[in-house]
């Protein structure tokens, strides 16, 4: 097919020359040896291309780009995966979902038209908000996953009130969208394209509409997605796009945001949307040493090296994403750290989940959380201990 | 157009050649629909294609058509006018046409090449050339051909082993050469190296021969340590700035190496990547290349104001001068060779092979630094970690030959061969290690290569293929590798002690700066760039200058040669010709007349969508390059070659934009690559001053444009080109109509409003933000620089000067003494000689267990024993802080009892702020007269330094740290008067002060210390003997402070059974400076390796047979020994052992005073 001819070369995948270096650090080659980018590559070079569709083991992939950090011919390979996985789509084959689809069919279900979300319920009289803001906060799916996921990771709908609390402590009172919808970054990983430029559509009006110069996101994906994605494929409003450790580090660097001391141990697991692919890296660790007593203990692998939770795009979770996981939970703990901090909340729910059904024999002494909720605590004064995320 | 010109169109018959350039551009463009429209357009009589239009058919063919059609001008559409122009214009005189009267249209670089993928595209933008290009043919007329004389000298610039080949070879055909080296000796890279592939000869054997020829023949003018600072001129008449940096030593030096031993300067011997130190003053070429002495005017105190003249006044031969000056030299020459040479890249970048973390990953040329018998450790091969010999190495063919998109620097089959060639040193010199060599693709193209690879697996180096994707330290120093085996496709885990990473290769920086003075064009890996790839692989891109060895690309010693001999013929019948026709790019002599036929040829079809480019000869490579790179532009960019930018006129600005062309940009040199400064700011000035004016006419002043390119880089003018197009594309067609009209009725414009403004290049910052160009491996050469920065000493200079009897009469080395070195006068104490320390007791390497410091501390020797020492000091002359050298070294425990002589704390050492210490206000001394004692020190300042310096030490009992000795600390005050004057007037202090017990000291001399150092401290003040450097100078040290031996001291010198008042072993330590360490800065970091005996293996100071090439393997250790001078023949104790002093095992039967 003349398209996947084109995407090969344009993502570099032909310049592969078996050097092997991907697939000694793949997480997924690591766990099943049938699986190696270098592999998958080789073959589909071989021909005939369109093989690759029919590969289960192209939805194998985590898209976490340790791949592409690594290999000397700086092959693409996430962006291959993304695209051969919407043509294989458009053939007809799919991945197998996780949680029986649900997480995507409620993104499939949030780009029809007619749907009527309310987005902004979780948001309580402490939360100040703005319509007149030149900052919107784009929550992304957060307040469904704190439904969904409330057995694996609960209360997680209290990173995006930490977040607004954040924002107001540093004077921005956000502008947040009653209609805004998830951002699609998970379709349009898994080939459903249609739906996620549905969604695009709707959002990218949305913020037209709302006038605004900066979209701050929690969410790596979103902020991902919003950044990176939807100029690729539709004209983006002249607006900045910002994790919130992004925005706000300006604040505590100057001392506006004032924070108190924490004794803890921490570490800090880098989600791959916004170390990767987005070169986040320093700012929420340059928020962290900005908390007194605070240790942060960076893990064996870290930063570009670091590796994945376990599962991307709410598809195929299997025991080889849960022995990934323990074994990433193990690493924090080994650092000696009490709490394992990451900065997604898919990476929590992931972990949360192999904390519940996988170290149930051997609980591991460390506690999950999310950034937002300790930097809240060193800004509020609290102690953050055997606090629960909900308020 | 006025009667003449309309005459001359119509007299004129052009021809019209299409070159389909073998597909090259009938590819990307429609040639027969070009041909059939060429042959439409006015006064065209004949419009062909041709194949090729360059080949001999072609020429054929045009040449033919001109005499049989009565052509008077000829047009040829073919690739860019600086590759054929010559050749065409040489069809033209052959067929008896003035060669002046030819027009090429470059549909190839700037059409075909440049806008891939859009044929109706390159098509069309070529109908627009071809018609421009006619136009321009028909206003041709004939041109007076300059001619110029070739200057008979070449400059050859590099000394390493292509430069000295080619000046051989030039010289040999009788051409006069200038060889400039920017290193004070010759050999380069190779001089460097252990071994050359395939032959695995030494590279002495290469190069010896030729320095020796180089250095005698009487056409070579060699200029070493010189630079060319600027180039003038044109091919054939070339005018050179050459800097010279002096030597400071004369040709009366005999390497005697007397200075050696007085400099108190060591920097990083860069020869050695910075694991040994060398003296300010040192042999250059590390002895090996060539003997001759040469002063490091960076590191030299005397010639940076500072008062040492140590060396002048110790050399026998007088040969030293410190006030020698740079020299600027001019030299004419007609062609120029660059031999600039390229270097190991710097695999910082590859975060995960760690070779900022861990000690023991090294590159290649580390490792042929440490095989190397004249290198740090004498051929020993060993880890960085512990100075161990390797049990295991792994290569690592990170040079990715291919792997160019990360940066990752190519070197193709010579790392390969490189790293075969090593793993064989391995092999052979130390059967026992096991050798790895990861790798993805082996390159082993060429004679006797494939051999070499056969030698390899056959001595059991082990090849796998993969590459490994990280590195990780395990606890003990040793190295995990992780990586995929490709082959068995499963996962390999391999731990070795030494991980070398063969890296690949950069342009050096100084090839750098000389391309873009020479305005040479560069390839993307930054090498030479040559005008034909395979027909002149040796010529550049700018006229007569040429390249030779890895300028042009890496490759091995054999291409070298081999480029070199090319080049040389080539310079060679340039030269010959004795005189040539001017380059016609540097003609100033561009009628008017066919610039504006173009501008009006290429207004006359949708003139508003275009944008013309006015570049200037050195932009118009530049943008050739786009298109060689395939660099897409806009293909509404046309190009017209006006010479220099600053020639452009306003009249021709104003007719394109008042003929509605939509953008106008002005393409000249950047400034510093620009050989006609003034006039291309004349022409900023002139397009900042119209833009002025445009807007307040309300014409759109964007659509005029001044753009700097570098010649090198085109990635400034495709930008420009796409935002100017997007600029026009923005403009509605009715506003630049508009415009154009504007334009067109103010017919005063083309005067300026007036007199130009001098005040560009404030306007431009303003205005014009410059355009950011992707550095290529920006990171690895910012890394770089860090890395091999070589640490900078602080010199702190007394506040006043010395006092002027040391200055101004300094003692002759014959009357003073304490200049002289036991080698080369005999030691004063003959019926007692000092024993010389170090050799006789010279561990054996496994024996020396440096330990880590603290804080910044690392780990060096011990010092010298103080009165040693003292000897050594010439003068008082400024004191020295080096902030990397402090430690630790003991010897292993469980060593004979009694032998542990010292130990050296850690001083966790801060520099003030600024690294900057506040200059030490020590008491002036006065000058040492031997008749008197040195005056009592009553000035508090040096002692209130030295408290300073104890608050910063670490004192710790040394018998808590070292069985079966006791040491301490003493004050200030408890030292004895030699002591504290040698302090007050020392030469050099290092951040580490050192406790050192005198213990072993007095055992050796075992000299009546109680009974002679008591008088003495009870007078303190009162001056010591005159002749005090006679005695064992350890008595001069003793602090009142004495204590009994314990038994445990008994224990240790069971010799010693002397009454105490006699001959009691008095425990006494004290603070003592220490010498910086011969000692290696790595990262930042000492390596620890033991002195060796021969240094300077080639030198005449080597001692005996430890030179170099006899030593080798376990045999090292042996020889280490022999060469050490037993201790009654202190004389022949070589340099460096003197000066990493150790003390030495109390003798067996020490003699009873």
């Amino acid at each position: 097919m003349q398209d996947l001819q084109a995407l090969m070369e344009k993502t570099g995948v032909s310049r592969c020359n078996s050097c092997g270096r991907c697939s000694a650090f793949c997480p997924v080659t690591l766990a099943d040896p049938n699986f190696s980018p270098r592999l998958l590559i080789e073959r589909m070079l071989l021909g005939p291309v369109e093989s690759v569709y029919s590969d289960p083991r192209l939805w194998s992939c985590l898209t976490c780009g340790l791949c592409r950090e690594k290999c000397p011919e700086d092959v693409d390979f996430p962006l291959f995966i993304r695209e051969a996985r919407n043509m294989a789509a458009l053939a007809g084959y799919r991945g197998i979902p996780a949680h029986g689809g649900l997480p995507l069919a409620m993104m499939r279900m949030a780009g029809e038209a007619g749907s009527k979300p309310s987005r902004t319920s979780w948001l309580g009289p402490d939360l100040m908000t703005s319509d007149e803001s030149d900052v919107l906060y784009f929550v992304g799916c957060l307040p469904y996953y704190d439904r969904m996921f409330a057995v694996e990771s609960p209360g997680l709908i209290g990173i995006a009130r930490n977040v607004v609390r954040l924002l107001n402590k540093a004077g921005i009172r956000p502008m947040v969208l009653e209609d805004e919808r998830c951002c699609g970054h998970d379709l349009l990983w898994t080939g459903e394209r249609q739906p996620f430029l549905d969604l695009a559509g709707h959002n990218i009006n949305l913020i037209r509409e709302a006038g605004v110069k900066k979209v701050v996101t929690h969410c790596p994906e979103c902020c991902f997605t919003l950044k990176k994605l939807y100029p690729e494929f539709l004209k983006f409003p002249d607006v900045e796009v910002l994790h919130w450790t992004e925005m706000l580090l300006p604040s505590f660097d100057s001392g506006a945001l004032k924070v108190s001391a924490l004794e803890k141990i921490v570490t800090y697991h880098d989600p791959c949307r916004l170390g990767r692919f987005l070169g986040v890296y320093d700012p929420p660790r340059e928020i962290l040493r900005h908390i007194p007593s605070l240790d942060l203990r960076e893990m064996t692998r870290f930063g570009k090296q670091g590796p994945c939770c376990g599962t991307s795009s709410w598809c195929g979770c299997d025991a080889f994403s849960k022995l990934r996981q323990v074994e990433r939970l193990k690493d924090g703990a080994m650092t000696g750290a009490r709490d394992f901090l990451t900065n997604c909340p898919k990476c929590l729910i992931h972990f949360g989940c192999a904390m519940k059904d996988e170290t149930e024999g051997a609980p591991l002494n460390i506690q999950l959380q999310d950034l937002s909720e300790i930097v809240w605590n060193a800004v509020s004064g609290k102690s953050g201990d055997n606090e629960e995320r909900s308020e | 157009m006025n009667g003449e010109e309309s005459r001359d169109l119509e007299t004129a018959g052009i021809g019209v050649y299409i070159c389909r350039c073998g597909g090259s551009i009938a590819g990307e463009v429609d040639c027969d629909l070009l041909a059939e429209y060429a042959a439409g357009l006015p006064n065209v009589k004949v419009a062909r294609q041709i194949e090729s239009a360059c080949s001999r058919e072609g020429q054929a063919l045009i040449r033919g058509d001109i005499l049989a059609q009565g052509l008077s001008r000829v047009m040829v559409a073919a690739c860019t006018p600086l590759l054929h122009s010559e050749t065409f214009a040489g069809v033209l005189k052959e067929a008896d046409l003035s060669p002046s009267l030819i027009a090429v249209a470059n549909i190839r670089e700037q059409c075909a090449w440049a806008h891939p993928g859009g044929r109706e595209r390159a098509t069309g933008k070529a109908i627009d050339l071809v018609t421009m290009a006619v136009a321009r043919a028909s206003h041709l007329r004939e041109r007076k051909i300059e001619r110029l004389q070739v200057q008979p000298r070449a400059l050859v610039v590099g000394g390493g082993i292509a430069g000295i080949q080619t000046a051989l070879d030039l010289a040999g055909s009788g051409h006069p050469v200038t060889l400039v080296e920017k290193e004070p000796a010759l050999g380069g890279l190779l001089s460097r190296l252990e071994r050359i592939f395939p032959g695995m000869e030494s590279p002495l054997c290469v190069l010896g021969l030729r320095l020796a020829e180089v250095e005698k023949h009487p056409e070579i003018e060699l200029l070493a340590g010189s630079r060319v600072e600027d180039v003038a001129g044109e091919a054939g008449n070339y005018s050179l700035k050459i800097i010279a940096e002096p030597r400071h030593v004369t040709e009366a030096c005999t390497s005697c190496g007397a200075c050696l031993k007085v400099c108190p300067v060591d920097v990083p011997n860069a020869r050695n990547a910075g694991f040994s130190s060398r003296k300010a003053i040192y042999p250059a070429g590390g002895g090996a290349v060539s003997p001759a002495f040469v002063i490091d005017r960076k590191a030299c105190l005397g010639i940076n104001g500072g008062a040492c003249d140590a060396c002048v006044r110790v050399c026998p031969e007088k040969a030293v001068d410190l006030g020698q000056e740079p020299r600027e030299l001019t030299r004419e020459a007609g062609a120029i060779v660059l031999a600039t040479g390229m270097e190991p890249s710097d695999p910082a970048f590859l975060e995960d092979y760690g070779y900022i973390k861990f000690e023991n990953v090294i590159t290649s040329l580390e490792f042929e630094t440490l095989v190397r018998p004249d290198g740090p450790t004498g051929g020993q091969l060993v880890c960085l970690s512990d100075s161990k010999p390797p049990g295991s190495v792994a290569f690592i063919q990170c040079a990715g030959s291919q792997a160019v998109p990360k940066g990752w620097a190519g070197g193709g089959s010579l790392t390969w061969m490189n790293t075969l060639k090593e793993s064989l040193i391995i092999k052979e010199r130390w059967p026992g290690t096991e050798v790895y060599v990861f790798y993805t693709e082996m390159q082993v193209p060429g004679k006797s290569h494939e051999d070499l690879y056969a030698r390899a697996r056959g001595s059991g180096v082990r090849f796998i293929r993969g590459l490994p994707a990280e590195i990780v330290e395990a606890g003990d120093r040793r190295l995990k590798i992780t990586g995929e085996n490709t082959l068995l496709r499963e996962l390999y885990r391999i731990e070795v002690a030494l991980v070398v990473l063969a890296s690949g290769f950069v342009p050096t920086r100084e090839s750098e700066r000389l391309r873009r003075l020479l305005r040479v064009q560069t390839d993307p890996s930054g090498y030479l760039l040559t005008s034909h790839p395979a027909l002149k692989p040796i010529e550049g891109y700018s006229r007569a200058v040429y390249g030779a060895g890895t300028a042009l690309g890496p490759r091995d010693v054999r291409e070298s040669i081999i480029t070199a001999g090319a080049a040389a013929a080539r310079v060679s019948s340039f030269l010959r010709q004795g005189e040539i026709e001017r380059d016609a790019r540097y003609s100033q002599d561009r009628p008017d007349e066919e610039i504006s036929v173009q501008i009006e040829a290429l207004a006359s079809n949708e003139a508003e969508k275009k944008v013309l480019v006015m570049a200037c000869s050195g932009a118009y490579q530049a943008i050739d390059l786009a298109g060689a790179l395939r660099l897409a532009y806009p293909a509404e960019a046309f190009v017209i070659e006006t010479g220099c930018a600053g020639n452009i006129s306003r009249k021709h600005l104003l007719q394109a934009l008042g003929r509605g062309i939509g953008a106008v940009m002005v393409a000249g040199c950047e400034p510093e690559e620009c050989l006609f400064r003034e006039a291309g700011e004349t022409g900023r000035e002139m397009i900042l001053e119209l833009k002025e004016t445009l807007e307040e006419l309300g014409v759109t002043a964007e659509r005029l444009r001044w753009v700097d390119v570098s010649t090198r880089d085109p990635g400034g003018f495709v930008s420009a080109a796409r935002e100017m197009t997007a600029l026009v594309n923005a403009i509605p067609p009715e506003k630049l109509r508009e415009e154009s009209q504007i334009v067109a009725e103010s017919q005063h414009l083309e005067k300026p409003a007036g007199p130009l403004r001098r005040d560009y290049h404030r306007k431009a910052a303003e205005a014009a933000p410059r355009v950011e160009r992707p550095e290529v491996r920006l990171e690895g050469l910012l890394r770089r620089e860090v890395l091999f920065q070589p640490v900078e000493r602080k010199v702190f200079r007394r506040e006043e000067e010395l006092p002027p009897p040391m200055r101004e009469a300094p003692a002759p080395p014959a009357e003073t003494p304490r200049l002289e070195h036991p080698q080369f006068s005999p030691s004063p104490v003959e019926e007692e000689p000092v024993p010389l320390p170090v050799s006789s007791t010279a561990a054996p390497e496994e024996e020396i267990r440096p330990v880590e410091a603290e804080g910044r501390g690392e780990v060096f020797f011990a010092p010298a024993e103080p009165p040693a020492m003292l000897d050594l000091i010439p003068e008082p002359m400024a004191v020295f802080i080096n902030e990397s050298t402090a430690g630790v070294s003991e010897k292993k425990a469980g060593q004979t009892e009694g032998a542990v002589d010292f130990l050296i704390r850690p001083i966790p050492f801060e520099l003030p702020e600024e690294e900057e210490l506040p200059p030490m206000d020590l008491p002036e001394v006065e000058p040492f007269p031997e008749e008197e004692a040195p005056p009592p020190v009553e000035d508090d300042t040096a002692r209130a330094f030295l408290e300073d310096l104890k608050g910063d030490l670490e004192i710790t009992p040394v018998s808590a740290e070292v069985k079966g000795t006791s040491k301490k600390a003493v004050s200030f005050e408890e030292l004895s008067e030699d002591l504290k004057a040698f302090l007050d007037t020392e030469v050099f202090i290092d951040d580490s002060v050192v406790e050192v017990s005198l213990e072993e000291v007095e055992a050796t001399h075992a000299s009546p210390l109680p009974e002679e150092a008591a008088p003495e401290e009870a007078a303190p003040g009162e001056p010591p003997p005159g002749e005090e450097k006679e005695e064992p100078p350890v008595s001069e040290e003793i602090t009142p402070e004495v204590s009994e031996p314990s038994g445990e001291a008994a224990e240790e010198f069971p010799d010693r059974e002397q009454p105490a008042s006699a001959i009691a072993p008095v425990r006494k330590s004290l603070l003592l400076p220490v010498k910086p360490p011969v000692m290696g800065w790595r990262r930042g970091k000492l390596l620890p390796v033991k002195p060796l005996p021969g240094l300077f293996g080639l030198g005449p100071f080597s001692p005996g047979s430890s030179g170099r090439g006899t030593v080798r393997g376990e045999k090292y250790i042996a020889s280490a020994k022999d060469a050490a001078p037993p201790p009654e023949e202190p004389k022949e104790v070589p340099l460096e052992e003197l000066l990493i002093m150790r003390v030495p095992e109390p003798p067996a039967a020490p003699p009873v005073a």
